[in-house]
């Protein structure tokens, strides 16, 4: 089964131009707290998108759905995306 | 072989009833090896952009080619509105009248490097309208107007806390609000429909931080298409404009490549230079006349609103913020500039130096938030619109502008300031500036450090100032009320946003009432919704209704104050 958190914390490696490394940070830890702006946030975004083939909906793209890992894992699920239940 | 004088007009082209407005850059000789046609971004990207493409239109004038830079009708200086019908035809117009323009002028060559939604147009314009490039670069396109328009939305999603699509299809973004059927129409824009070339070369440069989209690969999967990255793209788009830095080795690269094709020689004839053009004024009615000008040694841009007729009341001088150009935020300089000519008021907008088309000041490599240039700028201008009655002018200006605004009159004792989110420490920066002028050298070696205070630590230096205003002294004043005394009309537009930082402690709270509240001498009103920097389109269109109805009342009479401007 895909680690989806894994995928999501490369795409923050990427794309998130975070302070820290993704890896070390847990999965309720507030990224914008951690240094992930709203630019950087688009990235993400579209990265996630891209990586998942999925494509948020407009009442998605708001700063909740990527306050975290776990709420971007949760909002993954939601779109369909299967989430590794450990 | 490089071209040491070239030529850089400004210019008004396309139908004479509407107006586009544009740059034209070129070599002096009367040969040219080309013609090129730069498509801008829309809304917030153009700021950043505006500087790249210059450098750019530069760097291929002196390679011997002619280029048009240009705003789109409904955008920048051109006439028209940003949510006038048919938006997708009409853009695409705008893109032919520039190859118009360029063909018209003998050059039998021409080609087109289109940035973000620009790359989409000239696509678009290949595919639909058959327009014939010779080299197309598409800079990190917008694979549709819908993947364009999702971008934005997003970007507002998330730098907001409170931020909500709307359900009726228009989009909110940090510069501009598209009602939903320009939104529909923009939608309709795509790169990736069709399967013919658009040019007989063609060079995509994408982001090296983004993925390229899949249909966007596969529609431009073929041998005569180019593909590069870039990594500057981040540190021209994904910042605010003051930070923006223009993508060297990336105009560079174009440059080159562009200069790689076959050349041309072409002879052609530089258009005479049309130092007006009457735009529409509001709703039609109310001619208005415009015209740019390069003012003073640092050739400050100015563009002059006039009515066709008798004009009346003072100058209304426009200047932008460090978010913004001489445009201001999402065009509100343009379209109150043209409003208020079309009611018999004269107003200029103009761009401090080192931003929108104004250089930079001597000795300077990066655009700054203050800069002492800009209060010989402002004197330049009036020195320029108005040289009989230097004081016959009303000054607005946002954030940094608004200290410009304060400062200018002072000196100036102008007839009215219009400061919108002034800096909380406003009055010291005032200081500063007195002491920079002083005879003693004590003093003037404060001048520097209380800049540094203000910018450095706002809150700390706006606490400071409350207390130095106390002292029997000159250097230390309250700017605004020094202003009423001597017969300046004032208007103060704040936001909650400007307020103190949370925890809002009883000392905090003591320095906001000190700085905004009811016992000054002039009134702040602070407007609901509105942040500093007006991003927020609700706060934003109160801000201008205020402001609007404050200039009309104050100035061109009360009777024009009760028609309220378009919005948002």
């Amino acid at each position: 089964m895909t680690d989806v958190n894994a995928l999501i914390r490369g795409v923050l490696e990427q794309q998130g131009r975070l302070p820290e490394s993704p890896t070390k940070l847990r999965d309720d830890e507030d990224l914008y707290a951690s240094g992930l702006s709203s630019h950087a946030s688009v990235n993400v975004m579209l990265a996630l998108e891209d990586t998942f083939d999925v494509e948020f909906p407009d009442s998605m793209l708001r700063k909740s759905t990527f306050q975290s890992i776990g709420s971007i894992r949760d909002a993954l699920a939601s779109l369909g995306v299967v989430v590794d239940p450990s | 072989m490089d071209h040491e004088s070239t030529f850089h007009d400004q210019i008004w082209f396309g139908p004479i009833d509407r107006p586009l407005c544009g740059w034209l850059h070129g070599p002096l000789e009367d040969g040219a090896r080309g013609g090129i046609l730069l498509a801008p971004p829309l809304g917030r990207e153009a700021f950043g952009a505006r500087h790249a493409l210059d450098a750019l239109a530069k760097a291929l004038a002196r390679r011997g080619f002619v280029v048009l830079r240009f705003d789109y009708d409904g955008t920048g200086d051109s006439s028209g509105h940003l949510n006038d019908p048919a938006r997708d035809r009409a853009w695409v117009d705008s893109v032919m009248e520039g190859i118009g323009l360029l063909s018209s002028m003998g050059l039998t060559s021409i080609s087109g490097v289109g940035l973000r939604l620009g790359a989409t147009l000239l696509g678009v314009a290949a595919a639909e309208r058959d327009a014939q490039f010779t080299s197309l670069v598409l800079w990190d396109p917008c694979e549709s107007g819908r993947s364009y328009l999702r971008e934005l939305s997003a970007l507002e999603g998330l730098r907001r806390e409170s931020y909500e699509a709307n359900p009726d299809g228009s989009v909110e973004t940090s510069e501009f609000v598209f009602l939903s059927q320009a939104a529909s129409e923009i939608r309709s824009l795509s790169l990736i429909a069709g399967s013919e070339p658009f040019a007989e070369r063609t060079l995509v440069i994408t982001r090296s931080d983004r993925s390229i989209p899949i249909k966007l690969g596969t529609r431009l999967a073929d041998a005569k298409v180019e593909w590069e990255t870039t990594s500057e793209h981040g540190a021209m788009f994904d910042v605010e404009y003051f930070r923006s830095a223009v993508p060297y080795e990336t105009v560079a690269r174009i440059t080159e490549w562009l200069s790689d094709a076959p050349a041309s020689h072409d002879t052609f004839l530089r258009p005479q230079r049309t130092s007006s053009a009457v735009v529409a004024g509001e709703n039609g009615v109310g001619r208005v006349s415009e015209r740019s000008l390069q003012i003073g040694s640092r050739k400050v841009f100015a563009i002059v609103s006039e009515p066709d007729g008798e004009a009346r009341g003072p100058w209304i001088v426009l200047m932008n913020s460090a978010g913004d150009d001489h445009t201001g935020r999402a065009r509100t300089w343009v379209e109150l500039s043209r409003r208020w000519a079309s009611l018999g008021l004269r107003s200029v907008r103009f761009d401090l130096s080192g931003y929108g088309e104004s250089p930079e000041s001597e000795g300077r490599q990066h655009r700054v938030m203050f800069d002492r240039a800009w209060l010989d700028d402002l004197n330049d201008v009036v020195q320029e619109v108005s040289p009989d009655d230097p004081s016959n002018c009303v000054f607005v200006g946002l954030c940094s502008a608004a200290h410009v605004a304060v400062e200018g009159a002072l000196t100036l004792r102008a007839s009215g300031v219009c400061a919108i989110n002034p800096p909380a420490a406003l009055d010291l920066l005032h200081s500063a500036a007195l002491s920079a002028r002083s005879r003693r050298a004590a003093l003037r070696a404060l001048s520097a450090p209380m800049k540094r205070l203000v910018t450095r630590h706002q809150w700390v230096a706006a606490s400071l100032s409350q207390v130095l205003e106390r002292l029997p002294t000159n250097y230390f004043v309250d700017s605004l009320s020094t202003l009423i005394k001597g017969g300046t009309n004032v208007l103060v537009l704040d936001c909650e946003e400007d307020l103190t930082p949370q925890p809002r402690t009883p000392f905090f709270r003591s320095i906001d009432v000190l700085r905004v509240g009811k016992k000054r001498k002039y009134e702040v009103e602070m407007v609901p919704g509105a942040d500093h920097a007006l991003n927020n389109a609700a706060g934003r269109v109160r801000v201008m209704a205020i402001l609007d109805a404050h200039i009309l009342g104050q100035f061109a009479g009360s009777a024009q104050a009760n028609t309220p401007p378009d919005s948002p």
